[in-house]
């Protein structure tokens, strides 16, 4: 069931940043990356789709209640009181289910994403990327049917922003949520999902809507190959003139 | 352990320091002892009525306890409705503020009318002088929460109350907290300014011996309240200690 954006726009007043207007289809199990300079509305279209604001004009039509979606922060939004476990099974607890059930589905997510040594931890005791490691683990622990992920790698370091990448994207296969992704990076908006939008202007608009040919397996030396790099060169080319 | 040790030593060093001094001064006959008693003085004021003391700071301690632990009560309460609802914020805050600014010395013959002499009078003085400040530090640690956290929330479809609880609530902690360390000090002094008017307890020892001229008991009981409130401040330390150890 896929998620529809009609006429969708978000205006703040007495500022030009926000989402001019927006007309999308997001259909189901889609990667979705969104990249464009900042202010150009990425964060918004994506808390307009969460329903965690309400558009200026337009309407968002997604089937899919809050239980059946999860949003990945750009700073993970751990809660720094609690445990990794506790904070990975936070989403099952607030749903009533009992702590045993809980810390036994957690389970699986801690191995998926190499948390083992850490689920006593807090947060202030974790780096950059094992905080972002638990927040996707939350935000999985669910089996949403749509993850909302806003530059969930911004603060990383590129060679856990690509372990956390190649992660990301065989859970992707295996589970096949829809994935909207906003992102920063060009290299990684193309390398990981099967359709790219790039945002441009204030308020932002559109500018272009491709889907990839990539395929589903996406080894790291794919950002080396030719068609890559040309997708690459467009893309950077198309934010440069509009930036 | 020596960190501890070293933190708990340098503070002794100006104390034992000013207390050389004070001796020294009343000893030689540089401030008169009506004045200033000799620190050792003191000390024998308090062996000597270590009963009489003994059960005053008891009666003080009580008092406050009561007084912070009802302010913590009352204060978070009333603090969670002024959070929860703007029109009740708008109407009664400025009023929380006025009370603050009232002194409780002018109000505390009023209490002694509506309460009477005794306990209830004390505790309510306590109460009303070290409220305001677990109020003010709770709105502003239960408004504070991070707005990321209540987005997460509303993502993962928190009730109200699971949001009250399980965010707000242990988001604000540290600001709580501030506000009873505040209000842990505050609660001795109103004690003792209801004790005055009441007359019990270390208030109560203070205007005895001020009206027969006991300075060296005045300033024993001083040196007790002055205790009573590092006692109170450094309890509320090692609890946040506790409760924020892994923040």
């Amino acid at each position: 069931m896929s998620i529809e954006l009609r006429g969708l726009q978000k205006l703040y007043a007495g500022s030009n940043v926000g989402l001019g207007t927006t007309d999308l289809d997001i259909p189901a199990s889609q990667w979705i990356s969104i990249i464009g300079p900042s202010g150009c509305g990425k964060t918004t279209l994506l808390k307009l789709i969460a329903g965690l604001e309400q558009p200026s004009a337009g309407a968002v039509t997604n089937p899919l209640s809050r239980k059946e979606m999860s949003y990945v922060f750009q700073d993970s939004a751990l809660l720094p009181w609690k445990s990794v476990i506790e904070n990975i099974i936070l989403p099952l607890i607030l749903r009533g289910v009992s702590l045993t059930d809980a810390e036994n589905d957690a389970q699986d997510w801690i191995r998926k994403l190499k948390l083992e040594k850490f689920v006593n931890h807090y947060p202030s005791q974790l780096s950059g990327g094992l905080k972002m490691r638990v927040s996707v683990a939350r935000a999985l622990i669910t089996k949403p049917q749509l993850i909302l992920m806003d530059e969930p790698f911004a603060a990383l370091d590129e060679p856990i922003r690509i372990e956390l990448g190649l992660e990301l994207r065989e859970l992707w296969k295996s589970l096949k949520p829809t994935i909207v992704f906003v992102t920063h990076s060009i290299t990684e908006a193309l390398w990981l999902s099967d359709r790219i939008l790039v945002l441009q202007g204030q308020p932002g608009r559109i500018a272009l809507d491709r889907t990839q040919t990539f395929g589903d397996d996406r080894p790291l030396s794919l950002r080396g190959s030719p068609e890559f790099q040309k997708n690459v060169e467009e893309c950077f080319q198309l934010l440069r003139a509009n930036g | 352990m020596r960190n501890s040790v070293k933190a708990i030593f340098k503070p002794l060093i100006p104390l034992i320091l000013i207390t050389a001094l004070a001796e020294w001064l009343s000893r030689s006959g540089s401030i008169p002892a009506f004045l200033m008693p000799a620190p050792s003085q003191v000390f024998q004021s308090l062996a000597d009525d270590s009963v009489g003391f003994k059960k005053a700071f008891l009666e003080t301690a009580l008092a406050s306890f009561t007084g912070l632990a009802l302010s913590l009560l009352v204060g978070l309460f009333f603090a969670l409705v002024l959070t929860y609802s703007r029109l009740i914020r708008e109407m009664l805050y400025p009023y929380a503020l006025f009370f603050q600014t009232v002194p409780i010395i002018a109000i505390a013959p009023l209490l002694v009318i509506w309460l009477g002499y005794g306990l209830p009078t004390v505790i309510a003085s306590s109460f009303i002088v070290s409220v305001f400040p677990v109020i003010a530090n709770s709105v502003l640690g239960l408004m504070s929460t991070d707005s990321q956290l209540l987005s997460l929330f509303k993502m993962m479809d928190a009730s109200p109350l699971q949001t009250l609880f399980r965010l707000r609530l242990p988001h604000a902690i540290p600001q709580i907290i501030g506000g009873v360390q505040i209000a842990g000090g505050l609660a001795v002094i109103g004690a003792i300014v209801g004790e005055f008017i009441s007359g019990s307890g270390l208030g109560g020892l203070v205007d005895a011996a001020r009206n027969q001229q006991r300075i060296d008991r005045v300033f024993a009981s001083v040196l007790l309240a002055a205790m009573l409130g590092i006692l109170f401040f450094s309890f509320v330390s090692v609890t946040k200690k506790i409760l924020l150890k892994n923040r």
